[in-house]
């Protein structure tokens, strides 16, 4: 570099290597865990030579838990919430950035102020809505009485989310940070396009369908697979807003794998449960790591 | 604001309008719910509600659990954002450095976002097993060298350890960027005027992280708040004695496990007015020092 660091460079390594083995060495044990038997486990508690059992546990895991149907909820759950993000995220920064009117400015700050309060602050009122989402409707029906008075009876729907995709994956698109990352991008984009296709006689939803989205395809993709991960990683809704195994996510399913606690956790199976769970969306950021690292970054450009 | 285009207002509120309903019925609703919640008494299972005023927040005020769990919930804010920043900070001034370790470091130190608060908890849970796990040895020779079963200490360690451990991904990517961008020949001139690297750390690369670290440590304060909740769950369940039974997981067990539904919504009123506080601190006296000119 610059000068002679060579002491600087060693404390630097130093640290680098004192954070990979902080991060990589929970890994290794849950791996190395894994491979052992529950007898072995009992026999010699923590130890940390690798068994021959992982075939064994991981039958065990596949036949007589709920974790493989779970982790098949988590990959809709996952998908249907990324999907949504982006193209809510899309509409809404294509509109904030290409649009002039007096709501634009209100559009985004409303948007905004979404990210500073996480789902898991208003978990219980969140769930009343879920549980009626024609909550709204009935109380502006109700207001004063007067659809009462016009029908005879108070205006009483029901349309219950809970336990279904729809009411995991809806109330977890509530949150604005894609739209920031995109709003940041589409300024990016000089105008100068946008008013070439006026020219060229584009009507707004055609540039952004065949101009703005092939352009944006890369930051596109980046985010849709950080939303994913995102989504997968979720516990506290999802272990609220679903309570038939039918719907219980992978991470949920985990957790609850020690529950059936009088006898000393069986720590190997437990810790195959969780090579099962994290497994997928560790190999998507293993692999895409310098796209999601590009996509979250454009922000801060 | 610029590079409005586009005039047909209409597009505009048609564009919007999905994620705006989707806002509405999931965040800004369900804030009005609390309020509206915090002033009445509700019965669970729809069994009707009544106005009482101020009675739901001087009941929850009145309990001494709940300053409890206020105050612990203010401490692991600060301490869970400011810890797992600190490491991220250390790691992304180190990966910064064109070492042989950067690139195996910049792709792995992104891994544990990979892995979701719960099921880090349970994995550190079994390793910090105070008879099963890493540390059973030393618990032979000292009969309570580590227990955070008991002791609260040794709990939040594990608590703060699992957090850092997690948290780390998202503070180190910001950052690392954050100082990638920094031209070099700032450091070329800093080392020319006599500048050694702690000096530069200090007022070249510090000041100019500064909009990255501020917004890091915005969102850290929030992010760790909502992933406590998964660790709590997983490996205190809010013990020994309370300790650990942050406001979020409190919440959770009155109104899921207790059907208190006003007390839950009153905390939820009061946890959000915390967040809201602190968020407003943080803009109010990190913002005025934070340079966005380069």
């Amino acid at each position: 570099m610059i000068e002679n660091t060579r002491s600087i460079d060693r404390v630097a390594t130093a640290i680098l290597i004192a954070g990979l083995a902080f991060v990589l060495a929970p890994l290794a044990v849950v791996v190395i865990t894994a491979t052992q038997s529950y007898e072995d486990f009992l026999a010699r508690n923590f130890s940390l030579v690798p068994g021959t059992h992982f075939a064994g546990n991981f039958r065990e895991i596949w036949t007589r838990t709920d974790l493989p149907r779970q982790t098949l909820n988590s990959v809709i759950v996952g998908a249907i919430t990324a999907a949504g993000r982006i193209a809510l995220a899309v509409t809404t920064s294509y509109a904030v950035v290409y649009f002039a009117g007096r709501g634009r400015g209100l559009v985004y700050a409303a948007v905004v102020a979404s990210i500073m309060l996480p789902l898991e602050l208003m978990i219980i009122t969140a769930y009343q809505v879920t549980a009626n989402v024609a909550l709204p409707l009935d109380a502006v029906a109700n207001m004063g009485g007067w659809w009462g008075a016009l029908f005879g009876a108070p205006l009483d729907l029901q349309w219950n989310l809970l336990d279904t995709y729809a009411g995991i994956s809806v109330p977890m698109m509530a949150q604005g940070s894609c739209t920031l990352i995109l709003v940041q991008f589409f300024r990016t984009i000089p105008p100068q396009l946008a008013r070439a296709a006026i020219i060229d006689g584009a009507g707004p939803l055609r540039f952004l369908r065949d101009i703005l989205l092939p352009l944006s395809k890369g930051p596109l993709t980046a985010l849709g697979i950080y939303m994913f991960i995102s989504a997968w990683v979720q516990y506290m809704w999802p272990l609220v807003a679903a309570s038939s195994p039918a719907r219980t996510m992978a991470v949920v399913g985990l957790a609850r794998l020690q529950e059936d606690a009088e006898r000393i956790p069986d720590f190997p199976l437990q810790m195959t449960g969780a090579i099962l769970v994290t497994l997928p969306p560790l190999i998507l950021i293993a692999l895409f790591q310098r796209r999601i690292v590009r996509g979250l970054t454009l922000s801060e450009k | 604001m610029k590079q409005a285009i586009f005039r047909a207002r209409f597009l505009l509120w048609g564009l919007a309008a999905p994620q705006l309903i989707v806002l509405f019925l999931f965040f800004y609703l369900p804030i009005i719910l609390a309020f509206c919640w915090a002033f009445h008494l509700e019965q669970p299972f729809g069994g009707g509600s009544q106005f009482v005023g101020l009675a739901n927040f001087r009941r929850v005020l009145g309990s001494s659990e709940f300053w409890s769990s206020a105050g612990a919930t203010l401490l692991y804010m600060v301490l869970a954002s400011g810890t797992s920043v600190a490491a991220a900070l250390v790691l992304a001034l180190a990966a910064d450095r064109a070492l042989k370790v950067s690139p195996l470091a910049r792709n792995v130190f992104i891994w544990p976002k990979a892995v979701a608060s719960a099921s880090i908890g349970v994995i550190f849970v079994f390793i910090l097993n105070p008879f099963l796990g890493i540390l059973a040895p030393l618990n032979d020779l000292w009969p309570g060298f580590w227990n955070p079963r008991t002791n609260v200490l040794h709990t939040y360690i594990m608590l703060f350890a699992a957090n850092v451990w997690n948290a780390i991904p998202f503070s180190f990517i910001i950052l690392l960027a954050g100082l990638q961008a920094i031209p070099q020949e700032l450091h070329r001139a800093g080392a020319m005027d006599g500048a050694g690297p702690w000096r530069r750390l200090r007022d070249i690369q510090l000041p100019l992280l500064g909009p990255q670290l501020f917004v890091v440590i915005v969102l850290e304060v929030a992010d760790s708040l909502s992933g406590s909740f998964g660790l709590i769950d997983t490996m205190t369940q809010g013990g020994p004695g309370g300790a650990t039974n942050l406001l979020v997981y409190k919440i959770y067990s009155d109104g899921f496990k207790a059907y208190d539904l006003s007390g839950a919504a009153t905390q939820t009123v009061i946890l959000m007015a915390l967040v809201a506080c602190v968020t407003g601190v943080q803009y109010l006296f990190l913002e005025r020092k934070v340079n966005y000119d380069r």
